[in-house]
């Protein structure tokens, strides 16, 4: 019965597409005036009344399926008291409302059989009637996909009106003309010949602008609800593009085809040669028009699928491309690089065979050869082992809790191969503090660590460690790799180099709502202090007094002692008075978590606005920062032009 | 109502529960994002509220959330709700909660019209 939703909605976008280009063709090919051409007018527009009420029974249709959905409970679709919710307490409801009200005014008017024998009339009555059904088509975006993204909603929703209305113009477009062709190819429409010529040559113009702007249009679209390659190849929403782009394919060869040859030989001299032409327009329309409502149905299954860009994708390859390979690898530079240069060369020269028309042929030919040797030499260093999860997203966030657990787990199951720091001790295995480890995807990892490697005595830990444990796992992985990357992070801030993101963690304070570390992304830099008393007493102290001083250049101090006590706060002393936040739970996991950045029993660390650490103070408390230097690092962070991204709560 | 409903309404009922429930598997575009308290996490304090950033605006109508003790029984104030201040956030509060393990279940609808619905569980030592 998903059938029942996907032709619903397949019916309602295809009349709605439909309903334009039959009014924009009618406009574009002008008044009729042969009888022929009054008959084809009127077809259409008998076509149109029909249309619109096939939109407005899908659309009704289209709303009862998805009022059940809403309410989740099959029966509400006959419930008129929980229809009306749907549509009046929800911003789709309310689309569907404004769309199909400008339908049910379409219909009216449409049902109006009013004299337009005059020019003018017949003019406004098509324009009145194209303006309306452009309307509810555009009004589509107001409730799709397009709409859901944030930032940049308007942009999205304008792109998205530019496609559906591209799709109206030339697919409604198509459907339309076709008749008055066939009419025109036949014996007795002969006096509608020169109104279909010029319709088709007038169409052809407007079909190649509305072609472009659905490319473009598409293209954009598709960079934001796809997103990656991934995305493209291991999501049904993506797998359903590419499907789109393969139907596209045909209808634009039958388009050339249509524009260079047959519509030049619709003015051929003799009248038999111009029927014969008409005659291949027409089937060639056809059949594009065929095709175009099979993309259209890809399309409508494309906005009942979760948009790549949010969804899980299964990669479907056993291998993917890293130029991180390079990095890693660096005999294999030149290898990629020369067959960089050649794919290159071989695209220049593709762009030529476009260009010149002589010898287009072997130019071509050679063209696509030098794409292929270039690819051939340049990307099989790139290749490296991929799994279905590649992609994964994992369960469970990059926090010093996950981190902690995975610790605990890493030192039950893996330590006794990988060694407690992961260097493998002396086994041959791949250090895991590694750069090539920590640039694995965080879904190989997982693949890696689920199923184990059969050849390399990896055992699988798919039934032996919960899903979330195996994650907590892979997050400490990727801290093993950052604390070794972290050893190069000193004392001073380096300008443009944010790359350490700073676990997040729960700031628990005695009795208060507990907040989190990530709170304070995009307001203020963090100062934060792991402390061991009474060691550290003298320097807490310190902070305290330069407190305000920190506090006016933007910076918080979130302190961690070793220990979590209630009496954290009181063990610190009235005076001078502690107001910054001193973490009373949870101390062991952020304390564990951040040692591996910076060990030993007082440490520092400057985390940045965006969340990443950007200076660790390591060491004796006598070797802390003064409130300047401390000021002097935010000085030097607050020269960055153009501050990092916010780091995502998952590791990749 | 269902009892007094005409046998035919009921077979429409039944053909569309159908088509609803192969509708509701591939639909659904709102991801959670973060959940505070964390998925699958363990917490030394009872948490007083649930939070559910979600990544795209939320549909206060029928976005809910319930929380679950191992019994199944519901055990949150009822009062789940997207926040004004913030469309893509569904939060519950909680009255004080013994140690045991706990099931976040939430249900939500996107402004692009689609359901999405999952499940986590949390942990108080």
């Amino acid at each position: 019965m998903r059938a029942l939703l996907l032709t619903a909605l397949w019916s309602h976008l295809a009349s709605s597409v439909l309903l334009v280009g039959a009014f924009f063709m009618l406009l574009l090919a002008g008044p009729p005036r042969a009888t022929t051409a009054r008959r084809w007018d009127g077809t259409v527009v008998a076509g149109a009344r029909l249309l619109v009420l096939v939109a407005l029974g899908s659309g009704i249709v289209w709303l009862l399926v998805r009022t059940a959905v809403f309410e989740n409970r099959p029966h509400a679709a006959l419930e008129p008291r929980a229809v009306w919710h749907a549509v009046l307490d929800t911003w789709p409801g309310l689309v569907w409302l404004a769309r199909h009200g400008l339908l049910v005014v379409l219909a009216a008017f449409l049902a109006i059989r009013a004299n337009v024998a005059d020019s003018r009339n017949w003019i406004a009555a098509r324009g009145e009637a194209l303006v309306l059904a452009m309307l509810a088509l555009a009004l589509v975006s107001g409730s799709s996909h397009a709409a859901a993204i944030t930032p940049g909603t308007l942009s999205a929703v304008a792109v998205d009106v530019a496609h559906l209305l591209g799709t109206g113009v030339w697919l409604g477009g198509l459907v339309a003309l076709a008749p008055l062709l066939r009419a025109a190819s036949r014996e007795a429409g002969a006096d509608a010949r020169p109104y279909a010529v010029l319709a088709a040559r007038r169409f052809s113009r407007a079909a190649l602008i509305a072609m472009l702007l659905l490319m473009a249009s598409g293209v954009m679209n598709a960079l934001a609800q796809v997103e990656s390659i991934a995305g493209l190849a291991g999501t049904t929403h993506g797998r359903l593009l590419l499907a789109k782009l393969a139907v596209l394919a045909p209808i634009l060869v039958l388009a050339a085809v249509n524009r260079t040859r047959i519509l030049p030989a619709l003015s051929a001299p003799d009248a038999t040669v111009g029927r014969s032409a008409m005659r291949r327009l027409t089937a060639f329309v056809g059949l594009e028009a065929v095709l175009a409502l099979v993309l259209l149905a890809l399309a409508a299954a494309m906005t009942l699928t979760t948009p790549a860009r949010h969804g899980e994708p299964v990669w479907p390859l056993p291998f993917r491309l890293s130029p991180d390979v390079l990095r890693d690898v660096p005999a294999t530079r030149w290898r990629a690089l020369l067959g960089s240069q050649l794919a290159i060369a071989g695209v220049v020269a593709l762009i030529a065979s476009l260009v010149v028309r002589r010898r287009r042929a072997p130019v071509l030919a050679g063209a696509l050869a030098l794409v292929a040797v270039g690819a051939g030499v340049g990307l099989p260093p790139l290749v490296v082992d991929a799994y279905p999860t590649t992609y994964k997203r994992p369960l469970v966030t990059y926090h010093a809790g996950s981190i902690a657990s995975g610790m605990a787990t890493y030192r039950e199951h893996c330590a006794a191969c990988h060694g407690a720091t992961g260097a493998g001790d002396g086994r041959p295995l791949p250090d895991l503090r590694s750069a090539p480890t920590s640039r694995r995807h965080a879904g190989e990892l997982f693949w890696l660590v689920s199923r184990g490697g059969p050849g390399h005595g990896m055992p699988a830990f798919e039934g032996r460690l919960s899903e979330a444990q195996r994650w907590h796992v892979i997050n400490f992985i990727r801290a093993l790799g950052a604390a070794e990357g972290s050893k190069t992070i000193g004392r001073q801030v380096e300008l443009d180099r944010a790359w350490l993101i700073a676990p997040d963690f729960t700031v628990a304070v005695g009795p208060l709502a507990p907040g989190a570390l990530r709170d304070h992304r995009g307001r203020r830099l963090v100062l934060l202090v792991l402390y061991t008393l009474p060691d550290s007493r003298a320097r807490m102290t310190e902070l305290a007094r330069s407190y305000d001083v920190l506090s006016v250049i933007g910076v918080e101090i979130v302190a961690v002692p070793t220990h979590a006590s209630p009496e954290a706060i009181a063990e610190l002393g009235a005076s001078p008075p502690v107001l910054f936040p001193i973490v009373t739970d949870g101390n062991a996991d952020i304390v564990e978590t951040y040692r591996m950045f910076a060990p030993g029993p007082h440490a520092e660390l400057l985390i940045d606005r965006q969340g990443y650490i950007r200076a660790i103070w390591r060491g004796e408390t006598g070797r802390m920062p003064q409130a300047s230097a401390v000021q002097a690092q935010v000085e030097k962070l607050n020269e960055e032009k153009s501050p990092p991204p916010f780091p995502d709560d998952h590791v990749h | 109502m269902e009892g007094t409903a005409p046998v035919s309404a009921r077979r429409v009922g039944l053909a569309l529960a159908a088509c609803v429930l192969t509708a509701t598997v591939a639909a659904g575009h709102a991801v959670l994002q973060r959940a505070e308290p964390r998925v699958e996490s363990t917490l030394k304090r009872a948490p007083d509220e649930v939070k559910l950033y979600f990544s795209e605006r939320l549909e206060p109508a029928y976005s809910s959330l319930r929380v679950l003790n191992d019994h199944g029984v519901q055990v949150d104030r009822r009062d789940s709700r997207v926040d004004r201040a913030n469309p893509a956030l569904l939060r519950a509060t909680l009255p004080p909660l013994p140690p045991g393990t706990y099931k976040v279940l939430w249900r939500v609808l996107a402004i692009d019209a689609d359901v999405t619905e999952g499940a986590f569980t949390f942990r108080i030592e």
